[in-house]
């Protein structure tokens, strides 16, 4: 089933994941980010340009905890987002 | 991590870099180590964090819900998570992308992946920050006049193809972004270089409007909506081009991305955009 789905969007999957917006809500897919299938804009998501974003305080590698100021250079900084460090 | 090769210079240009992952401490002090990492490797156990950003990716969490079979889940799944068995141990994960941030924390630009297509294409935007290149992976770009959905029209290529690189345009509310014809402002475009065989096709560009700039008195050609350039390419297939990508696994396309965008109150002065795009190369047949 994967296999034939996938198949059918290498086609142009850019596009059909743009306009297959037409999922129904199903119960249980709702989650924090309130998405639905197929409706997933990353561009949408999170702070916008102009907006501040939300203060966080968390341990780094080596346990020293580092909030929205303190991560901040002279000029700003850069906050990135991954998956995973682990895989 | 390619970032650790970039992060002394963006120090040194007077940016903090920090990483946000779901790891366990236990795993970023691993990969540090491992990666002799030099800036701040975040856990966010239990993804509190990630969404309260609002950036949680909920795709693991539908592949072991009830909707499994639902193929617009599918799809997901194979988009966002992963086109092999996703795994529980993936609930948590963050859509990977990238904020500049000013002092304030004001978010100045952002940089995200998206699409099924680059897990095989890699794309990545240089962002500039004074004389530092940092390469990101993104395919969405956020500017303060524009966003930019870059991406490469096909998976894979082989010698002879036809492909193409797209890049989706939508300037932001009151902006125009100017187009052919237009005199005195930089023209919208992308300057293609690479090292492979690629034959470059002119741009093709979507109908423009006209724009009356009152002060000046100046109709200027100009894109004020969502527009899409089309760059096709061919990679050469002849035998001499064959043998030059002979052992290779992908061919990099790289690009700078123009433009000039204005609205009514501002005009911004022209700009640019360093993108790459790295597709992987079919089995070769030689003749």
């Amino acid at each position: 089933m994967l296999k034939k789905n996938m198949k059918s969007i290498t086609f142009n999957p850019w596009k059909v994941a743009v306009t297959a917006a037409t999922a129904v809500l199903l119960a249980g897919t709702a989650t924090a980010q309130d998405l639905e299938p197929s409706q997933i804009d990353v561009a949408e998501l999170g702070p916008q340009v102009g907006e501040i974003v939300p203060d966080f305080s968390l341990p780094d590698q080596n346990g020293e905890i580092w909030t929205r100021e303190s991560i901040m250079g002279p000029r700003g900084a850069m906050l990135v987002f991954v998956r995973s460090a682990d895989w | 991590m390619e970032l650790e090769n970039q992060a002394d210079e963006l120090r040194a240009r007077g940016y903090g870099i920090a990483v946000i992952s779901y790891d366990t401490q236990d795993a970023t002090a691993q990969f540090s180590e491992q990666n002799d990492i030099s800036f701040p490797l975040l856990s966010d156990v239990g993804s509190e964090t990630i969404r309260r950003f609002g950036i949680l990716n909920p795709v693991p969490e539908w592949a072991f819900g009830d909707n499994i079979d639902d193929p617009d889940v599918q799809t997901d799944i194979a988009t966002y998570v992963s086109v092999f068995n996703p795994a529980e141990m993936m609930i948590g994960i963050a859509f990977p992308g990238t904020f500049m941030l000013d002092t304030t924390g004001r978010v100045s630009s952002r940089y995200f992946e998206n699409s099924y297509i680059e897990r095989n294409t890699v794309s990545s935007i240089v962002i500039r920050l004074g004389e530092a290149q940092v390469p990101v992976r993104a395919t969405q770009v956020s500017m303060p006049q524009l966003e930019l959905t870059s991406y490469a029209s096909e998976p894979t290529i082989a010698p002879g193809n036809r492909f193409a690189v797209m890049l989706d345009i939508e300037p932001n509310d009151g902006m125009h972004i100017y187009a052919p014809g237009s005199t005195d402002y930089r023209i919208v475009g992308l300057q293609v270089e690479s090292d492979a065989p690629l034959i470059v096709l002119p741009m093709s560009y979507p109908a423009s409007t006209d724009y009356y700039f009152e002060p000046f008195d100046e109709t200027m050609p100009v894109y004020e909506e969502a527009f899409e350039l089309v760059q096709e390419l061919i990679l050469d297939g002849s035998p001499q081009a064959q043998q030059a990508l002979r052992g290779q696994e992908s061919i990099t396309v790289n690009g700078t991305f123009e433009y000039q965008a204005c609205s009514a109150e501002i005009c911004y002065p022209p700009a640019a955009l360093e993108l790459s795009w790295t597709v992987p190369l079919r089995a070769l047949v030689f003749r």
